[in-house]
């Protein structure tokens, strides 16, 4: 009776074991654990976009608690109509990136771009960093629609690059918005070294003219033209632009203040923690640590190489047919990747460390904006190809 | 005036709302006429099929509305109403056997295709109204267990289907079709980012234009306007020099005064502030019980 009763007890407890964590525990789960750290670490300590890599980071933690699947407990990311799952497909049908779409929109002043409107030819070279990674991405050995997903990497938009992956390549999504996510914030780490490599000392030292005052009515045709325009050309980057100059313009208006305050308060705020949450979730280490991934990561910092490179090289290009007096400081090429505002506040700081009194800020706003029109429309040309 | 807006606004909608139930909701999606080994039906025969798209965010009801092979007689097939097989779900399908063997059931219809011959079907909605047609070309119909159909579900473009889809999507017909293509053509990315960068770059060259001529038009009218504004007030000064006699010396000196005067009898800011009465109706400050105490009571 009572060794019954113990092989009971013992069996029970076995269970309960099989059910822990630590029975199901892999190299690969404390790998991931050790990255969702460093994430939390980077944001909170370093605070390299903590908006971001905080829910990311605990989001790889949440994704990496290993647990007996084969049970159907209905807690994984991966398994259909769990309370992950359900919050996850946001990510993975793509309408979580259209919604912070609206709130940039909303955030966003164009002022800088339509004051000096030739600033955003630079926001149009710096895509040159996708095409270079798709281009890479294809001779590793990637499938047209992969090296797609993984060359809006260099767009430098982490909405943009989870939308053009959900679409063009689900089974990669994971790595490629953790690799967008994480070069957006190492920006600060990754431009400086290539921007002082392509400028000599004259040519930092370039003076802007200050950005004229830009009038109402020009702000609020900005957003019309800027959708009619752009969608008219590339339909398929349509959720994204459209939601983007929706938010503007309800931010321009000046009739819908409550529309755009939510837009770039509440609203974007709660769909940043979903997103980030889910995509740190995502990266589950059975489904995320493969050499793809780490393919990925590698493509990813060469396609924001590539697109800070084309930035500064077509300013340094474009200020041989510009009069003396209206040149270009090719410091703010790097801003052309969309980044915003972070890749801006590069070009401020290096311009700074040349001359004191240079402020490059408010000129480099001007291409930085016109990266994320841009990287959604290379998105959508991407999108419109390779989609079947 | 106001009502003729109202009015305009009204239509407005009412064209919107048109327009929006005017949308073809139910499509012919795909037909198959010559089935040799493909779709089977449940009594185990290859028959002719057509398939139903629902290309809308709702579920909709088949119940009642007619399939027919004969332009004349747009009637000639009555979907069963009453059956909940009928309804569709959300961008799903249904399939009908275009078996000529109404009596086996809702989804077999009283019209049979025949194989190598040109075939069209008609759907119409319960009043009897054509909502949509397909025809399958006879050289569609010749070929065995090749199907007919849009290349994507519910879209404008039809064509021969190597890969029939019944009750699926027809887009995983072409899946991979364009990576094969760029595969093909383009294994080396060049082409590809030739034309997107060009396309990127058009893009925001017209947006460049459009915005250097639009800056231009409006600091040449706010030239004109403060152009304007300095020639009224060098006549409103003029007139009023030659009425009073004060300059416009003596003016921008008072002004100055005042606006020195103003400053010094305010505060910083100069934005407007608003207060806001705050009604609480209840405050434990302004309560009575808070007020009293106890009566008190000898213990004995």
């Amino acid at each position: 009776m009572e060794t019954g009763f113990f092989t009971f007890l013992a069996d029970n407890l076995k269970e309960f074991f099989s059910y822990t964590s630590f029975a199901h525990f892999t190299v690969g789960h404390g790998v991931m654990i050790i990255a969702g750290l460093i994430f939390l670490y980077l944001g909170i300590a370093k605070k390299f976009e903590p908006m971001l890599l905080v829910p990311i980071g605990f989001g790889i933690l949440i994704g990496n608690i290993p647990f007996n699947e084969a049970k159907g407990l209905m807690i994984g990311i991966y398994e259909d109509g769990s309370v992950l799952n359900i919050l996850y497909s946001g990510v993975r049908q793509g309408w979580y990136p259209p919604l912070i779409f609206l709130g940039i929109g909303a955030m966003t002043d164009f002022s800088a771009l339509i004051s000096n409107p030739k600033l955003v030819l630079v926001g149009a070279a710096a895509q040159t960093g996708i095409f270079g990674a798709y281009i890479i991405a294809l001779l590793l050995g990637f499938e047209p629609n992969q090296a797609g997903a993984i060359g809006i990497i260099g767009g430098a938009d982490g909405p943009t690059a989870i939308f053009l992956s959900s679409k063009l390549a689900p089974d990669l999504m994971g790595a490629i918005a953790i690799a967008a996510y994480s070069y957006m914030a190492l920006v600060p780490v990754l431009q400086p070294p290539v921007m002082r490599l392509l400028t000599n000392k004259k040519e930092r030292l370039i003076r802007m003219k200050p950005p004229r005052a830009v009038s109402e009515t020009e702000k609020i045709l900005f957003p019309i033209i800027g959708l009619l325009l752009t969608t008219l050309i590339v339909p398929s980057g349509l959720p994204l632009l459209g939601m983007l100059f929706l938010g503007n313009i309800l931010k321009e208006s000046g009739v819908t203040r409550r529309l755009a305050e939510t837009a770039r308060g509440p609203l974007i705020d709660t769909i940043t923690i979903l997103l980030g949450l889910t995509v740190g979730a995502s990266t589950q280490a059975t489904q995320f640590l493969t050499w793809n991934s780490i393919l990925i990561f590698a493509l990813g910092a060469i396609s924001f190489i590539i697109a800070t490179a084309s930035g500064v090289l077509f300013v340094k290009f474009f200020n041989i047919f510009l009069k003396e007096g209206n040149k270009i400081n090719p410091l703010i090429g790097n801003s052309g990747v969309s980044a915003v505002p972070d890749s801006a506040r590069i070009s401020q700081h290096v311009g700074l460390e040349y001359d004191k009194t240079n402020y490059l800020l408010m000129h480099a706003m001007g291409p930085n904006v016109a990266g994320v029109i841009g990287s959604a429309v290379a998105a959508g040309i991407l999108l419109g190809f390779l989609s079947n | 005036m106001k009502i003729w807006k109202r009015i305009l606004i009204v239509t407005m909608f009412a064209f919107s709302a048109f327009g929006a139930s005017a949308q073809a909701k139910l499509q012919i999606n795909e037909i198959m006429v010559n089935n040799k080994t493909n779709y089977v039906d449940r009594y185990g025969n290859h028959s002719p099929w057509i398939e139903i798209y629902n290309n809308s965010g709702s579920s909709a009801n088949l119940g009642g509305w007619y399939l027919s092979d004969d332009p004349n007689n747009l009637k000639k097939y009555l979907i069963t109403k009453g059956d909940r097989n009928t309804i569709i779900g959300p961008r799903q399908f249904l399939v009908f056997w275009a078996d000529g063997n109404a009596f086996y059931g809702t989804f077999h219809t009283n019209f049979r295709f025949e194989p190598g011959r040109e075939a069209t079907v008609y759907l119409a909605d319960p009043s009897g109204k054509l909502i949509d047609s397909m025809t399958v070309p006879e050289m569609a119909s010749m070929q065995p267990n090749v199907s007919y159909g849009r290349t994507s579900d519910g879209g404008s473009k039809s064509a021969v289907l190597e890969k029939p889809t019944p009750n699926i999507n027809n887009e995983s017909v072409n899946q991979g079709a364009a990576n094969e293509r760029f595969k093909t053509n383009d294994p080396w990315g060049a082409g590809m980012s030739i034309t997107a960068v060009m396309v990127v770059f058009l893009a925001l060259i017209l947006l460049y234009l459009v915005f250097k001529y639009t800056g231009k038009f409006h600091v040449r009218l706010s030239h004109n306007k403060s152009k304007a504004k300095s020639k009224n007030t060098a006549a409103t000064s003029a007139a009023a020099n030659s009425d009073e006699g004060i300059s416009g010396e003596v003016v921008a000196a008072i002004a100055t005064v005042i606006y020195q005067m103003q400053s010094n009898s305010h505060d910083i800011e100069n934005a407007i502030l608003t207060i806001e009465r705050q009604a609480a109706n209840y405050s434990p400050w302004n309560s009575k019980i808070y007020g009293m105490r106890q009566t008190p009571q000898l213990k004995k």
